[in-house]
């Protein structure tokens, strides 16, 4: 001790110099822990982990099976043979109460519904998406794209009601203004949800034209800026074309996301599963499946034909929108190319030769030799004169051929200066007026994509004020801590403690139970799977496509399962746990995106130090993208919390019950925001004269609390990341 | 050449039993007949060569020439990436490495890695040098202040940052930075020490001060360093080896190598011939 002291004294003046017996207990310090038995229970520990970790990966990626095959399972009943198949598909004669079970026209009024949604939100979404990437300043941008991202947080159930109060008031009056009776007597038809559900569709629409814009190269765009190309033109010729795909695939996955939507259909549209007014007319009364699913399921006896039928529109819907949106995927993947799509557009796809089929021949079997064609591309010769319909079109075209190609054979070398001439001529004629005719059409392009966004935003505030002004009209502050009892509603006010309490007793059930799970399985797929790997591909695809289950279709899985097989009754329980499945993929893809972002190079030098993957993982992925993953749980939390369909399915209200809390977690009513709100806002103004503005209340907090955590997401992230180079 | 074949031969007469080497005390690992593959693709082709013990050993050779994959063979960080593939051997402490059942654990921190781009992770700078240590449930607070100590003066750092360890590690200079990552190594007390470029992303007046270290630190530990620089090559290693598509095309003291070297390739590659 004393040599080190001295030694120590001597070399103060050079603090980086080492002494010998320091070297000898630092060896004796770092090689007692090497060996020890630490070690084992590290490694214990990592497999341990490994193997949790895998179960709820796997866990996580059975749910859309269970939910497939459960949905099967009660449907047999009334899919007992082909032909009862067949009957529920196609017929359109829904009458439940005489067992007439045809659901053609509620898949039908599906479809209308959401086509004409998206035809409503395409310009709006593709105009707002390249205004974003392509034209706002960095400063508006920055301000716009949460706006708009802002509307995909709000509940449906919100904007449901909203539409249902307002909108479908307003068509009625326009169409009666402008003598339009007979087309539309009621405001509760088809196009004002299509209109309603447009608005909620443009963000996502928005957002994913704004992302494939900025993956455009970079080089791409200035090499047809420096060839003398407005920005207009870059963006409309080079950046748009570029992302085609990317484009087509939002629009389809949009469509596999609004045609599950429930609650706007269920409030807006007055159900007549009739249609008389023809297959695609916007301006009639409908009767859309999730309607169906969400308005029939309340009066039914368990286990009769009802009961399997409505489990079998379930499945139906599924069904499509799983196939939709696996198509809208591949596109994005380029896995399916578009010379089909292409081929679908031609005429002659679709035209048959007079040798191709025989008079004999039924509907069906050519319809299969049409598609043959579309999908293979064989398409008749068009040389072949006899076989035409229409012999002028064809003679048009040939002579337009004799022009555009000149004949090889007869290449000179007076033509070749003609034609040089001819480009001089043209490209000098374009210098000339082209710039200003460049600039115009630029500016109009803006001043429409302007409008599309203020539109937008219009919209988007007028909801707000709607939500506040109603919300804060009828309001005592008292209200905030009263429960709603009868003799109070009667004296016309309405507490709002119960259903918030409710909300997040419910919610963070989900959240208790999913959130884990999600982690654990993103952690799992993003460092324990390779990327090549075949089952992990499963896993992920597995996970990621309970996002494609109609949240109505999970409502009634959960009240399959949860409600009647566990016998927890409509519960905080089955609620919570439903819920918990919606937000398992949303939380999963969080959870990798923030993993990922920590730089693999920071796990390697873990890794070469000597700590288990585990270890590497816990000590560093996970704590420095720790504020990004609490993101992603703020973010998957505000998505599920407006739920309200599987709610109505899972939870029953308890509008009346006197006690704030419920008492119990299984077989207790428990109230609700999203779930007040749809039964408030149905209430008849003569039975309550308030409940609207109730409801608006509740839609007020409801908003709070969905776009508060949204907004706290995207504040976490920006100010407490960790930065990486 | 004769060691190899004797080697090979013992490999066959006991393969179930624990075996036993003879490798002389100065040499820390024996590479004998070593393969690398990447899925199909072979990137380090039939190396056979001996790391001396306390000694720097340079690899050098053109970009892809495969420096990178073997240097990271000897701590088997090759085993994060997909499709690898071992094939023969690296004796260390009489025990073929590349065995399914070795240790990483233990085989890391006997053997520390540098990477080429200074690495600290986002913490303080005492956090990062205690972190191996207390991985390893060191939790005592003295004893890792003594390491980090130690580790810091051992890297040359100590004089620089004592007064703000409890800054973050990722506001240094990178010169700092890498000598941070230099000393978290240490701290683990490894015997041979991996260096991949570790100068590639540093200012000269940094890339003196690592060099100079790392002659410093060949007196405690072996070296290995892979470089770009025939010049640092030059400079500061007892034996360099001149690697060519996934070959080992000369292995000899770096003197040897630089004024006379036995191959053609490798004197195109040190006049800068090379295409
Ligand atoms: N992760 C990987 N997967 C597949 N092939 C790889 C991988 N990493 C390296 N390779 C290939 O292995 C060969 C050797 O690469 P390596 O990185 O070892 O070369 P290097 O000598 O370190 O090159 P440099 O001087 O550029 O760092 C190269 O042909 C490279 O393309
Ligand atoms: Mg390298």
């Amino acid at each position: 001790m004393q040599i080190r002291k001295r030694k120590k004294n001597d070399t103060e003046h050079n603090e980086d110099t080492i002494q010998l017996n320091d070297v000898d207990d630092f060896k004796e310090l770092t090689s007692k822990h090497s060996d020890s038995k630490s070690l084992k229970l590290r490694r214990g520990m990592n497999s341990g982990v490994k193997y949790f970790l895998a179960v709820m990966a796997i866990f996580a990626s059975l749910l859309t099976l269970f939910i497939t095959l459960y949905l099967i399972i009660e449907a047999l009943p009334v899919m007992s043979s082909f032909v009862q198949i067949g009957e529920l598909l196609f017929d359109n004669e829904w009458n439940p109460k005489n067992e007439q079970f045809g659901a053609f026209n509620l898949l039908l009024s599906s479809l209308i519904v959401t086509f004409y949604a998206i035809i409503i939100a395409v310009p709006f979404g593709i105009g707002i998406g390249i205004l974003m990437a392509e034209f706002l300043p960095q400063k508006a941008r920055r301000f716009i794209k949460p706006m708009i991202e802002i509307i995909s947080a709000i509940p449906s159930v919100i904007m449901g009601l909203i539409a249902f109060r307002y909108l479908a008031i307003l068509i009625q009056q326009t169409s009666f203004a402008l003598g339009m009776q007979e087309l539309l007597s009621s405001g509760r038809v088809a196009i004002t949800a299509s209109i309603t559900l447009a608005f909620m569709t443009v963000p996502m629409i928005a957002s994913l034209t704004d992302d494939a814009l900025r993956t455009v190269p970079k080089n791409l765009k200035n090499a047809s800026l420096a060839m003398g190309s407005s920005k207009w033109e870059s963006v409309s010729k080079v950046s748009v074309p570029y992302i085609k795909s990317s484009i087509i695939s939002a629009v389809i996955l949009a469509f596999g996301r609004v045609i599950g939507e429930t609650m706007v259909v269920l409030m807006v549209v007055s159900n007549n599963p009739a249609l008389n007014k023809g297959w695609f007319n916007p301006f009639q009364e409908i009767y859309a499946l999730p309607s169906a699913i969400a308005g029939e399921i309340g009066d039914i006896v368990i286990g009769d034909a009802q009961w399997s039928a409505l489990f079998f529109l379930g499945l139906e819907l599924l069904v499509v929108s799983f196939i939709i949106t696996t198509i809208g995927r591949n596109i994005a993947q380029g896995k399916i190319s578009f010379k089909f799509l292409r081929r679908m557009f031609k005429k002659e796809c679709w035209q048959l030769k007079e040798t191709e089929f025989t008079i004999g021949d039924n509907a069906f079997k050519i319809f299969l030799l049409r598609l043959r064609k579309v999908l293979t591309g064989r398409v008749p010769k068009t040389t072949d004169k006899k076989s035409r319909n229409e012999p002028s079109d064809t003679q048009e075209q040939e002579t337009r051929a004799k022009v555009e190609v000149p004949d090889k054979r007869v290449n000179n070398n007076e033509e070749l200066v003609q034609e040089k001439n001819q480009l001089k001529e043209f490209y000098s004629n374009f210098k000339k007026d082209s710039s200003s005719r460049k600039l115009s059409r630029e500016r109009i392009f803006k001043i429409v994509f302007y409008g599309l966004l203020f539109v937008i935003l219009g919209v988007l505030i007028t909801v707000f004020i709607i939500v506040s002004y109603n919300g804060v009209r009828d309001l005592w502050p008292i209200d905030f801590i009263q429960g709603p009892t009868y003799s109070y509603m009667q004296a016309g006010h309405y507490g709002y403690l119960k259903p918030t309490l409710g909300t997040i007793i419910v919610v963070g059930t989900a959240a208790l139970v999913g959130l884990p799970i999600s982690t654990s399985a993103g952690i799992y797929l993003h460092f324990y799977i390779r990327p090549t790997n075949r089952i992990g591909n499963v896993i992920r695809n597995a996970i990621q496509n309970i996002s494609t289950v109609p949240s109505v279709v999970v409502g009634l899985f959960g009240w399959g399962i949860f409600v009647n097989l566990f016998g927890w009754g409509k519960s905080v329980l089955a609620g919570g746990f439903t819920l918990m499945i919606m937000m398992i993929p949303i939380a999963t893809s969080t959870t990798i995106e923030a993993v990922k972002q920590v730089p693999l190079t920071i796990r390697h030098n873990a890794l070469a130090l000597g700590s288990t993957k585990w270890e590497s993982i816990k000590d560093h992925n996970l704590r420095y993208s720790f504020t990004s993953i609490i993101t992603g749980y703020l973010f998957s939390i505000s998505r599920v919390i407006g739920e309200t369909a599987p709610i109505i399915l899972t939870v029953a209200a308890s509008v009346y019950s006197p006690s704030i809390f419920p008492d119990s977690l299984v077989n207790t009513g428990v109230s609700m925001l999203p779930f007040d709100i749809y039964i408030l806002g149905l209430f008849t103004d003569k039975l309550y004269p308030n409940s609207f503005s109730w409801a608006m209340t509740c839609a007020l907090i409801l908003l709070l609390l969905a776009v508060g955590l949204f907004i706290l997401g995207q504040i976490l992230r920006s100010k407490f990341q960790v930065k990486y180079e | 050449m004769q060691v190899k074949t004797t080697h090979r031969n013992k490999v066959k007469n006991d393969a179930n039993q624990e075996k036993e080497y003879d490798i002389p005390s100065d040499v820390t690992a024996r590479v004998s007949d070593f393969n690398f593959y990447y899925g199909d693709l072979r990137a380090v082709k039939d190396v056979s060569l001996d790391i001396k013990k306390n000694k720097i050993t340079a690899l050098i050779g053109p970009s892809g020439c495969g420096k990178s994959t073997f240097l990271r063979s000897f701590n088997r960080m090759n085993d994060e990436i997909p499709g690898f593939k071992y094939e023969g051997e690296i004796i260390i402490d009489n025990r073929n490495i590349l065995d399914k059942k070795t240790d990483l654990i233990k085989l890391r921190s006997k053997i520390g890695m540098v990477f080429q781009k200074p690495t600290p992770f986002p913490q303080t700078i005492r956090k990062n040098i205690a972190y191996g240590s207390k991985i390893r449930g060191i939790r005592n607070k003295q004893q890792l202040n003594k390491i980090v100590e130690f580790s810091l003066k051992r890297a040359g750092l100590w004089g620089e940052v004592n007064d703000r360890l409890d800054d973050l590690a990722t506001q240094l200079s990178g010169g700092q930075q890498q000598r941070i990552c230099i000393a978290r190594t240490l701290s683990v007390w490894p015997e041979m020490i991996l260096f991949d470029e570790p100068c590639a992303s540093l200012d000269p007046i940094s890339t003196n001060v690592i060099e100079d270290l790392l002659v410093d630190l060949a007196k405690d530990y072996t070296v290995v360093i892979a470089t770009h620089s025939m010049h640092q090559a030059a400079r500061i290693s007892n034996m360099t080896a001149f690697m060519y598509m996934g070959e080992l095309i000369e292995y000899d003291n770096t003197k040897k190598i630089f004024e006379k070297p036995a191959q053609k390739l490798t004197e195109d590659y040190i006049t800068g011939r090379f295409g």
